[in-house]
């Protein structure tokens, strides 16, 4: 058990300096002068000269890059090149909101998508079932800009009922987080569907049922708990998708979190905000996937002892 | 009978959008880049099925020229994650050792990443343009291609005759490319009408965020991202792209589940 624990969460430094590595390195060994990116189009040749003195570009690449990672480990992730406020700082005053609706949004799709998908498997091949997994492959299709701009045009403009932008109260939360969570609620209701059905024929599901447990019993206890080590690592890889969603919802919703900020910082090519919103971004995903790693390992000792 | 109806609607759907795409000019008479200030904002009319925007360009001739660039980025996408992630997951599972824990530990790396916020990191840094956005978007589906390949040639290099070829002299690049591909064929067509979906999606979101296609490209994202800032004055600029959009997704997410229902019977019990 140690060593499957072990392993995983050995790998996390690893796959976080690699990532850190390949985003240092995109930034530089791409075409372009990163000290004029870091300087900003418009400045002239001596600002540029001392911007590559200064961040150490006239340095050979390993030196540059351990200082980096010396400068990130500390929380030091450069400065803006639009503000000149430290990338970090600006980070984490973003942060708060883009957590508050990925989890909203995260709770919304595994609340909807388990339940969805545990109902369809029980009523396999009703209407009922045809009718959800019907929605479950719509849902999954739906291009979430468009559906976030309609819901905002008719619950917001016409009817008036929501803000229509910004995240001042709770009601702002609703329209972000429900169209962020179309997609993922999709994903994880088709996936739970197909994993309970492989577990319903099981013979001790037919045992538990011959011995009279409930229904609710049956399906809930015997049925899901086994059928959820496919729909937990398919919740951690969806996560991912998720942070990529959110990009996009945050900006038609002019939601203050980290991917406006992140596109704001595409618009004014600055560099040193892309390169730490990225960071941080991997940083997030390799831990929710580590907790998944564990999630798994809880549920199926198989995996653990092997 | 529902994965019949997947397959003949999802056929439907990429038809249409071929046809539309081929013949677009004979459909519509109009030219999608034309513009005409005297009928700008026009509503949906019988001379305007979808409206017309802001220079007075009809939405309904956009869109169907729009078919173009869908088809463009399926096709350009997916076949650069198929030439690059197939030969990796096949030399992966059929050399084994080394090479495979290699391999296989990059692409498990990827495969863990928020990919837009990659995709959003390579484009700032190329810039934005649609050929970049593509490129990105087909880096981050390497892996989904690089494990199925894997596994595939894990179990058909066992199969009889890749060990038939081996016998008759064949060399390695030999039995990957003509036998064990040829067989692995079905599977990764199913796998890469499942990502055509996404990759519309994809393409089109980061349209629409400014990074992909420019306007006045009649792209649906692109149209998507000037048709917003008239989102409450004349919401048809919006709505037909952004529904476009999702039929096509829709379209290819259909099909591909059909296909797979259809040709791969260990999937009938429904499991995605």
């Amino acid at each position: 058990m140690n060593s499957y624990l072990a392993r995983k969460l050995l790998a996390v430094p690893i796959i976080l300096l690699l990532t850190s590595l390949l985003i240092f390195s995109a930034v530089r060994l791409l075409p372009g002068d990163p000290a004029r990116l870091m300087a900003g189009m418009q400045a002239d040749q001596a600002t540029v000269e001392t911007v590559r003195h200064r961040l150490g570009f006239d340095q050979p690449f390993t030196i540059q890059y351990t200082r980096f990672l010396t400068r990130a480990l500390h929380g030091d992730l450069g400065n803006s090149i639009r503000s000149q406020q430290p990338v970090a700082r600006e980070i984490a005053q973003r942060l708060p909101y883009t957590i508050a609706l990925t989890t909203a949004s995260f709770s919304i799709a595994i609340l909807f998508g388990l339940t969805f998908g545990v109902l369809a498997a029980i009523y396999r091949g009703t209407w009922f079932d045809n009718a959800l997994m019907v929605s479950a492959i719509s849902g999954a299709s739906v291009a979430n800009f468009w559906i976030a701009l309609m819901a905002m045009n008719f619950f917001a403009v016409k009817l008036g009922w929501v803000p229509l932008m910004g995240a001042a109260s709770w009601r702002s939360y609703i329209l972000p987080s429900l169209t962020l969570a179309l997609a993922p609620a999709a994903v994880i209701a088709r996936m739970t569907r197909g994993s309970m059905l492989e577990i319903i024929h099981q013979d001790y599901i037919r045992t538990a049922r011959a011995k009279g447990l409930s229904p609710a019993a049956v399906y809930l206890k015997h049925a899901l708990r086994n059928a959820l080590v496919p729909i937990v690592t398919s919740i951690g890889l969806n996560f991912a998708a998720l942070l990529g969603g959110a990009v996009i919802t945050e900006t038609v919703f002019n939601w203050p979190g980290v991917g406006r900020l992140m596109i704001d910082a595409v618009r004014y090519r600055d560099y040193a905000t892309i390169q730490g919103i990225t960071l941080v971004t991997v940083f997030f995903v390799v831990v929710i996937n580590l907790l998944v790693d564990f999630a798994v390992g809880f549920l199926n000792p198989r995996i653990r002892f092997n | 009978m529902l994965r019949y109806r997947n397959l003949t609607i999802g056929t439907a759907v990429i038809a249409l959008l071929i046809l539309c795409g081929l013949f677009a000019p004979l459909i519509t008479r109009q030219d999608p880049y034309a513009q005409n200030l005297a009928a700008t904002f026009q509503p949906p009319s019988a001379a305007h099925f979808f409206g017309s925007d802001q220079y007075g360009r009809d939405v309904f001739t956009r869109i169907l020229y729009g078919a173009r660039w869908a088809l463009f980025e399926v096709l350009l996408s997916v076949g650069m994650s198929l030439i690059l992630g197939v030969p990796l997951g096949m030399a992966a599972g059929y050399f084994g050792s080394t090479i495979d824990s290699l391999i296989m530990w990059s692409t498990d790396i990827l495969y863990a990443f928020p990919g837009i916020v990659l995709a959003i990191l390579l484009v700032a840094v190329l810039g934005p343009s649609l050929f970049n956005t593509l490129l990105a978007i087909s880096i981050f589906a390497v892996p989904v291609y690089a494990r199925l390949a894997r596994n595939l040639t894990l179990t058909l290099k066992q199969m009889e005759f890749s060990e038939a070829a081996h016998a008759l002299g064949a060399g390695p690049f030999r039995i990957l490319f003509t036998h064990i591909l040829r067989n692995a064929f079905v599977p990764l067509l199913i796998q890469a009408t499942l990502t055509a979906g996404d990759v519309i999606l994809s393409a089109s979101g980061l349209s629409f965020l400014g990074l992909g296609a420019q306007p006045p490209t009649a792209e649906w994202g692109a149209m998507m991202s000037e048709g917003r800032n008239f989102l409450g004055v004349a919401t048809y600029l919006s709505l037909f792209p952004g529904l476009t959009i999702t039929i096509a997704a829709l379209g290819f997410n259909l099909f591909g589940d059909g296909l797979r229902d259809f040709l791969d019977p260990k999937f009938h019990s429904g499991r995605r």
